[in-house]
């Protein structure tokens, strides 16, 4: 178990005081209210230890959309032409410093490997979205699925039936990652790979009784289907029937677990260690669906990272949030013993520019940024790669989409170069990362 | 044995390197004439002589030259194929998948002979017979050659469901079903066929199917593009309208701009389909009643590259994305040429919005189309596309037109015209008479879309991919349609009557052997229903009265509900949430009259409800285990009768047997 350490919540002095009065009086508020409650938390987790004990691997990608800036996060260069206006401090590894806006994470720097030589292919969002989150640039008309998709599909459909592969996002409209969330997700997989969605607008469809029938009645009547279309199936040896009959089968273990979708159910001590924000809150509900045996958690969080005006001041307010509750997801995860079965994944689609912009902002910026990784299959502690004084280039070891995607699979026990089975439909070759790119081995642990 | 046995072998392990783009030492492994043709070196194969050969040598296990390069092998059974291939080679003769532009109706013997040497022969039956009979004889033909015995005629019950499903997309009710069990006509089946393909839910259901085939679901992308192009609109029917989904605003869109209706009228009608294929892609119907033919084009919003992709899929059955860069890799006869030649037909295309609606207006200049190969090579496209003629694209001498280009000038901007710009000189009537002239694809394509949407899977299948990589499980079939289709004037409604009185169409569900590879139709294939015919048919398994057909399932539900024309079903999770928690099943559930509750506690009567509700949902009578089984749920649950019942029905609705056609 982890050491002691006191979990980072709004009430105690970090940077976040220095910038936000209406954060900081919502965080004392919050705060206090935050002990009363906190017994909560004795309930709140020991009861799924079977699963983490099932030593099920599973994933939470804290999608950054917009990208955030390396200089403000994890490859600060303070006092050049190029740095900002914040310091760097030391973590607790000696020699690695992060930026003053991470305290949090700056203290917890064991449980990360950093990757400070990100070199990809696009500074556009909606081809570098594409690209980050596929692994790959665009082949058309071949179109290859999402890494929630893949990762769903090679560890299997949980048995309890719970989705493989959910979307948390806030927003459903109106952003860059829009034509991304209108697309096409599961790729060249079934359709069973592709996200349930949720969050924002979004809702499980279908989800719930409907009105006026019992629970009891629900039951009667899916017994009485599942035997007239079960007869059909075994009479017929149809696999039309078959399908259908599996898809029924897991209708009742999906709507039981609907509830577990509603944040307000979580533990108000929770709700308060990551929200008020719609990212935090999504981020603990990341947490409880892989305790709930969801495989994959993709979180997204619209597009507050673009910042093209005043990006100190921008990340100044977001950067603080961020730590808080990236830091408290590895906390929770390790106190549940479910970290060394949990990659975390925390990346934007690419970095941001060296120089500002006429209006204080930071432009996109593909050639030199930074993403960091803990848990499953990760050697904590480790920073690889690394940029020029003025973080314009990369000067050692440069890391692109594949090798990205090829140490993400590693450190999931996923065979990254295993090659598609498309069962006699023709298509070209394709693997899950092409060309046999070799993972970045220094932060494999 | 080229497309079964020595092709899938050069796809797999050769075509990367010795196809398109990339064909080291000029050697084209992709089809059977680039193959015989050989490389820079020479010739690779001596037809009847692997051991002369230098393909068979190279990829023998440590040849001087060893192919495939680097560590890979070929698994020695699959050399022990190429080597048998090549020895067969002499006494084959040649054959093409790709038989649109060879194909000859040579008068033929009778049908013994003919299956005789069905294989090597290309038998036709004659000119003169109908469709129903030649379907009969060649598919007997290939029966018999491949010694399958195919199934029996299926009895009059399952003819009746399986017809209105097909054709007017829904069940029979209670006494349309009696009427035609008890008819006395040695020819009912024939008079049914008719008489549905008379009905007013004919051109309703093909409407919703060629609706999924031309447009697809409505897709957010292209909802939030055409949206800039339409104006006028009222404000609770904006894209952003409180309470509207871009989804669900273009579903509107194909409503309210006529494209529903122009459909609709293409089957109440029974419009030759070489005019409706013409009609969509010119977007200038003569006739204001067919302006609705110009959504076709609209709703891709200019995107010139979606048009392509969209025409070649829906109306030539051919998939040509890949095209856009290079040669197909797989099918040697679909070129980059014919990419950019389809496109060029439209890029000078423009979305107006005039008074009248939706139109289709176009540039006199500009826009000359050429493209590049991964060579690097530059080419000029010409306006052609597979199967059609070729002509070239005109150069304007000035970059700038003038009214004197017009014979109704380009639109100002923000200014709303009676009619969309029309030059002297239309590239897009030009291309459109390039493509569409004389092509055997438009009766090829459509012939078999409705072979699969009646027979469950097309002779090509997919339907939308008839390349020389998908050859046609019965070549010489779907070349005598294809040609009795075309000179019988495109006529739609004679093609589905052919089809559904033949013998093929019309066998039983169970397989006489139960590894039949589907491509024989030595059975029927389960079809599931589309999201309306569903929709409609829950009606009548609730109601037993005929439905409005004219009226659509809900949204959600079509796009939940795959296309009958994907390539392979799967039912998802999210169709058995939908039917099972959705209103949709509810509202009609509770439209239903229900009976009275001494009809279910009385054993005799209930027994007689039930046989009456499996003949009515099922078309059938309920077997002894699914009487008792009913009997008992409706004993059990005494107390509420009524809604018992309701479980019923949602149950049987619900059911994988109601799920599919059969």
């Amino acid at each position: 178990m982890g050491r002691k350490r006191r979990s980072p919540s709004q009430e105690c002095g970090g940077p976040e005081h220095a910038i936000s009065r209406r954060l900081f009086l919502q965080g004392a508020a919050l705060g206090a209210a935050s002990s009363t409650l906190s017994f909560n938390n004795l309930f709140a987790t020991p009861a799924i230890t079977k699963q983490i004990k099932s030593g099920q691997k599973r994933c939470i990608l804290l999608w950054l959309t917009g990208a955030p800036s390396q200089f403000e996060t994890w490859d600060p260069k303070p006092n050049t032409r190029t740095g900002g206006p914040f310091k760097s401090i030391p973590t607790n590894i000696p020699g690695t410093h992060i930026s003053e806006l991470m305290p949090y994470c700056a203290k917890m720097m064991d449980r990360f490997a950093v990757i400070r030589s990100m070199k990809t292919d696009s500074k556009v969002h909606a081809n570098a979205i594409e690209n980050l989150t596929r692994g790959d640039l665009p082949r058309p008309p071949f179109t290859r699925p999402v890494l929630g998709s893949v990762v769903s599909d090679s560890l299997g459909q949980p048995a309890s039936g719970m989705p493989g592969f959910v979307l948390l996002d806030p927003n459903a409209e109106g952003n860059e990652f829009k034509r991304f969330k209108a697309g096409n997700f599961n790729g060249w997989l079934d359709a069973q790979h592709a996200p349930v969605r949720t969050g924002g607008t979004y809702r499980i469809a279908n989800a719930f009784r409907p009105e006026g029938i019992s629970e009891k009645e629900f039951k009667e009547r899916e017994t009485l289907r599942a035997f007239l279309s079960q007869q059909y199936e075994t009479e017929r040896q149809s696999r039309l029937a078959a399908g259908h009959n599996a898809a029924f089968d897991r209708v009742q273990g999906m709507m039981s677990s609907a509830s577990l979708f509603e944040i307000d159910r979580l533990s108000k001590r929770d709700q308060l260690r990551y929200g008020p924000g719609a990212f935090g809150l999504h981020v603990l509900l990341a947490r409880h669906l892989i305790e709930n045996d969801t495989n994959f958690v993709m979180v997204a969080n619209g597009m507050p990272w673009d910042t093209h005006n005043y990006n100190h001041e921008v990340h100044q307010l977001l950067v603080p949030e961020f730590d808080r509750v990236l830091s408290n997801l590895i906390t929770d995860l390790e106190e549940r013993g479910m970290l060394e079965n949990t990659l975390v994944i925390a990346m934007g689609e690419f970095g941001r520019s060296p120089w500002l912009s006429a209006t204080a902002g930071r432009d996109h910026y593909c050639n030199a940024w930074s993403m960091a990784m803990a848990g499953c299959g990760i050697r904590g502690g480790v920073v690889h790669g690394a940029t020029d004084e003025l973080g314009v280039e990369v000067v050692t070891e440069p890391v692109d989409e594949r090798r990205l995607f090829a140490t993400i699979f590693t450190a999931l026990g996923i065979d990254p170069h295993a090659e598609y089975d498309f069962k006699g439909k023709v298509m070209p070759n394709f693997h899950r990362v092409e060309d046999k790119a070799e993972p970045v081995r220094e932060v494999l642990a | 044995m080229w497309n079964a046995h020595a092709m899938p072998i050069f796809t797999e392990h050769c075509v990367e390197c010795h196809g398109s783009p990339k064909r080291k030492n000029g050697l084209d492994l992709r089809s059977l004439e680039g193959v015989l043709r050989g490389g820079d070196n020479g010739e690779v194969v001596v037809p009847g002589h692997p051991e002369l050969s230098a393909l068979y040598e190279m990829v023998q296990p440590g040849a001087d030259t060893d192919m495939p390069p680097k560590d890979k092998q070929l698994p020695s059974r699959e050399i022990k194929i190429l080597g048998q291939w090549i020895r067969s080679l002499n006494s084959e003769p040649a054959e093409s998948g790709w038989s649109a532009q060879t194909s000859t109706s040579s008068p033929g013997g009778i049908i013994s002979t003919a299956t005789a040497r069905f294989s090597s022969n290309k038998w036709m039956p004659p000119s003169g017979v109908s469709p129903t009979l030649a379907i009969d004889m060649l598919m007997e033909a290939a029966w018999q050659s491949r010694e399958i015995k195919p199934a029996p005629l299926c009895d009059d019950a399952t003819f009746a469901r399986r017809a209105y499903l097909d054709i007017a997309g829904r069940i029979p009710t209670r006494s349309e079903a009696q009427r035609f069990l008890k008819s006395t006509h040695s020819d009912k089946r024939d008079r049914l066929i008719d008489q549905l393909l008379d009905s007013p839910d004919y051109a309703y259901h093909f409407r919703d199917v060629f609706d999924t085939a031309l447009m697809d679901v409505p897709s957010y992308e292209f909802a939030n593009k055409v949206a800039k192009d339409i104006s006028g609109l009222p404000e609770e029917e904006k894209i952003n309208a409180p309470g509207m989904t871009p989804e669900r605003w273009l579903d509107r869109q194909r409503e309210r701009q006529g494209w529903l209706d122009y459909l609709h009228n293409v089957f109440a009608q029974n419009r030759p389909w070489d005019e409706v294929v013409y009609e969509l892609l010119l977007a200038r119907p003569e006739d204001e009643a067919r302006r609705g033919a110009n959504w076709f084009l609209f709703e891709r919003a200019d995107d010139h590259e979606a048009v392509t992709d969209a025409v070649s899929s829906s109306l030539f059955g051919v998939q040509v994305e890949c095209a856009q860069c290079h040669d197909h890799p797989l099918a040697p006869e679909i070129l980059q040429g014919h990419y950019w030649g389809l496109n060029a037909v439209f890029s000078r295309s423009k979305n107006q919005m005039t008074a009248l609606g939706p139109a289709l207006g176009e540039s006199a200049v500009g826009k000359f189309v050429s493209y590049t190969n991964v060579q690097g090579e530059s080419f000029d496209a010409t306006l052609n596309f597979l199967g059609g003629v070729s002509i070239p694209q005109k150069r304007t001498e000035s970059k700038e037109a003038t009214d004197d280009d017009y014979f109704v000038p380009l639109a100002e901007k923000n200014q709303t015209a009676d009619r969309a710009s029309l030059p002297k000189y239309s590239r897009r009537q030009a291309g459109v008479d390039a493509i569409t002239e004389n092509n055997p694809l438009i009766a090829r394509a459509f012939v078999n879309r409705v072979w699969a949407l009646l027979l469950g899977r097309g002779f090509v299948h997919p339907v939308d991919q008839m390349d020389s990589v998908h050859p046609p499980s019965h070549p010489e079939l779907l070349d005598w349609l294809s040609q009795d289709f075309a000179s019988n004037g495109y006529d739609i409604k004679r093609l589905v009557s052919a089809i559904a009185r033949s013998r093929v169409y019309q066998l039983d569900a169970t397989p006489e052997s139960p590894s039949n590879d589907p491509s024989h139709f030595a059975h029927a294939h389960e079809k599931p229903l589309n999201a309306n015919a569903f929709y409609h048919s829950v009606f009548v398994a609730v109601n037993d009265a005929a439905p409005d057909t004219s009226s659509r399932s809900p949204l959600e539900l079509r796009q939940i509900f795959p296309s009958p024309f994907s390539e392979t079903h799967t039912s998802t999770l999210a169709e058995a949430m939908f039917l099972s928690n959705n209103s949709m099943m509810e509202e009609i559930l509770t439209s239903a009259k229900d009976p009275a509750p001494e009809v279910l506690s009385n054993p005799k009567s209930s027994e007689s409800l039930i046989r009456k509700t499996f003949g009515r949902v099922f078309g059938r009578d309920p077997k002894p285990e699914e009487l008792k089984h009913v009997t008992n749920y409706f004993s059990v649950r005494s107390d509420r009768p009524q809604q018992a019942y309701r479980q019923l029905l949602w149950a049987m609705t619900t059911s994988a047997e109601f799920r599919a056609n059969h």
